[in-house]
């Protein structure tokens, strides 16, 4: 699909300049590892050209392991695991949120990070990443292909508590109304169904953490368990979820689009990111209740 | 110091508690208290919001209390696991067990608004919303830690329940999670009797929150939400309890509750519950209020066992627990029970009932040795 191709393009410039400052600072263990990445990633934008067609192609940019890439590579994305602990903590989340497709507490984008890439990821570690990136966007804005940025809350479009999100989001995809958490939460379990899915089909069966986290999914969501088999159904999952989404997405859209539309008017580029800044004052409080 | 003496009654219960920070009230030291009405100690210390624990401390009684950090832990990560993933289990058990419909799963986050965490400003965010749900104009299922308010021997205590659903018979029921475990459907009697007291303090709480707003009361319900681990594993279970008993009788005894402020103010001027201050100062400060010591006590206030030998020191009949101190009206030590019993002394016309009884169990006692 175009954006994820658009994902792909940004990425591969932006590991394009990496490996350049790599090579340039004579780091060979950084050049190399830079160079499989550039190489899955033009592998995986092959493919993502070739199926864009194809619908349920939300591809995930970087190790996809659909059965062209791997047999193309001859390097399934398992073996490439020596680079362990380098790759840096933004573009784990970033890996993390583009699977699980909506704005996520760092919870559980440190639980799907670790059930699928078997890498730690610290949840801890993440509490500053925002603040971080904030700070990163207004020196240099765009500078960037991606930024890990806020969710914003529809009434007062402040940064919704502990939400982490992508910047190459729209925002109706960022803003966190009274139905969104639930609607997220369903989005959550498609996406991580959908990867169990994808990693089955390209003969890599899911690590046993990938299943843990589909069961919790599948436990709470009306249909999608069945009691008798000792495994969740992906197929399932996403059918049950897709049914209970259908049930909010209307007025959660309604929702979402006049918040995103009041976004776009009032809030600098800066704000749409990363949120207005915080209530302080009661006064403020009283007029922003009633909007 | 007339300037001061003239200053409005909270500088008082201030002034007593010093520099130091005042703690805030909770659904926890309110049903403490209400347990226990008649302590003005402990009124006193919670209304000037001392610190217990530290006091106790300093007065050379190291209570051997308090939430075990282990326990917190687990309760902590109880509360985790229900609200993990936008309420998810919690939303789960309301469709299972209260079958709440699908289409319901509105959810608002109180513990901030707008990136601001301070209590009024919650306290009337929660107030908007339940204004505008009750009548009807919004829909919400979870309210995750609203913030009430509820008036306690004079003082406002900011109250923060785990969460409020509305969505159950369409009144609005007060969610706690705990983490003592209910097994085959049974959980320990003390732990539920206890969550039972705290949620009694938060309906009423919400009670007086429907009435500023004008709203009809029979909106909320007299049955809350208890969440606890199912069996031996950690998923979410939940049972409607009805609290109808506990609402009773917290209200009458907080009607009871003296205020604080006028306990306060019979203490003498230089009285201080500064913990900063020196042992000798707070305990002639302690001994100016009045305590009644129960056994049960020492199950939830950190002044226990400091009361404890106080009431040894007296001889109260209440150290041998309520039963002892209700056979014995009007006799305000076990010294003078046997005083009666041994002739030594003879007793007024109020305690002549008690006295006679006394020697009848004095008879009854020796006959029975008698016949071993």
């Amino acid at each position: 699909m175009a954006a994820s191709l658009e994902e792909l393009e940004q990425r591969l410039s932006h590991l394009r300049t990496e490996l350049r400052g790599a090579v340039r600072a004579r780091d060979k263990a950084e050049t190399a590892r830079i160079r499989r990445a550039l190489r899955e990633a033009e592998a995986a934008w092959e493919h993502a050209l070739e199926t864009e067609a194809e619908p349920n192609d939300e591809a995930f940019p970087v190790r996809l392991p659909a059965p062209q890439t791997s047999a193309t590579t001859g390097a399934p994305c398992r073996t490439e695991r020596p680079t362990h602990g380098s790759i840096p903590i933004r573009e784990q989340v970033h890996q993390a949120l583009t699977l699980l497709g909506a704005p996520a507490a760092p919870k559980l984008i440190s639980s799907a990070y670790e059930a699928f890439f078997t890498e730690s990821l610290v949840a801890t570690k993440l509490a500053s990443l925002r603040r971080d990136e904030e700070r990163s966007f207004t020196a240099q804005g765009y500078a960037r292909p991606y930024y890990i940025c806020a969710a914003l809350t529809h009434d007062r479009l402040v940064p919704a508590r502990g939400l982490l999100a992508l910047s190459t989001w729209p925002v109706e995809r960022r803003i966190i109304g009274p139905l969104s958490p639930r609607a997220d939460f369903l989005t959550h379990a498609v996406g991580t169904a959908e990867q169990i899915q994808r990693l089955t089909a390209a003969g890599h069966p899911a690590p046993d953490a990938a299943w843990r986290l589909l069961r919790r999914f599948a436990l709470t969501i009306p249909g999608a368990y069945d009691a008798a088999a000792p495994e969740p159904d992906p197929a399932r999952v996403i059918a049950a979820a897709h049914a209970e989404a259908a049930v909010h997405q209307q007025e959660d859209d309604q929702q979402r689009q006049a918040a995103a539309q009041r976004a776009r008017t009032q809030l600098a580029d800066v704000q749409q990111l990363f949120g207005a800044a915080p209530m302080r004052d009661a006064l403020r409080d009283a007029s922003g209740t009633l909007s | 110091m007339p300037s001061q003496q003239s200053e409005p009654p909270d500088n008082r219960l201030a002034r007593l508690r010093g520099p130091q920070p005042p703690q805030p009230y909770t659904a926890r030291k309110i049903t403490a208290l209400t347990a226990n009405p008649a302590c003005a100690r402990r009124a006193v210390l919670d209304a000037a919001g001392v610190d217990k624990a530290l006091l106790a401390q300093r007065v050379g009684y190291e209570p051997r209390f308090g939430q075990s950090p282990f326990a917190l832990a687990r309760e902590q990560a109880f509360h985790g696991l229900v609200k993990w993933g936008s309420y998810a289990e919690l939303i789960r058990l309301l469709r299972e067990q209260l079958s709440v419909p699908v289409a319901e799963a509105h959810v608002t986050d109180l513990n901030e608004v707008g990136g601001n965490t301070a209590l009024h400003l919650r306290e009337r965010e929660t107030r908007r919303l339940i204004t505008h749900v009750a009548s009807g104009q919004d829909v919400r299922l979870i309210l995750d830690r609203p913030v009430l308010t509820l008036e306690v021997a004079g003082q406002t205590a900011y109250l923060e329940p785990d969460a409020l659903t509305h969505r159950i018979g369409g009144k609005f029921h007060v969610v706690l999670i705990r983490s003592f475990a209910a097994i085959d459907g049974q959980a320990n009697p003390t732990a539920v009797a206890e969550a039972a007291k705290q949620a009694a303090v938060y309906v009423l709480a919400l009670h007086h929150a429907f009435e500023t707003a004008g709203l009809p009361t029979e909106q909320i319900s007299h049955e809350f939400l208890l969440v606890c681990p199912k069996d031996f594993s950690n998923r979410p279970y939940g049972r409607l309890i009805d609290l109808r008993q506990e609402l009773d009788a917290l209200q009458f005894q907080l009607s009871r509750l003296r205020r604080a402020e006028d306990l306060a103010a019979q203490l003498p001027e230089t009285a201080t519950l500064d913990t900063a201050r020196s042992a000798d100062e707070l305990s002639s400060s302690i001994e100016a209020l009045d305590a009644s010591y129960t056994p049960s006590c020492l199950s939830f206030c950190e002044m226990a066992r400091y009361c404890r030998d106080e009431a040894d020191g007296c001889a109260s009949p209440a150290r041998l627990g309520s039963g002892v101190r209700n056979d014995l009206p009007g006799i305000d030590s076990t010294r003078t029970a046997l005083d009666y019993l041994d002739g030594v002394a003879a007793p007024g016309e109020a305690e002549a009932e008690a006295a006679a009884r006394l020697r009848a169990a004095a008879r009854l006692r020796r006959l029975r040795q008698g016949a071993a």
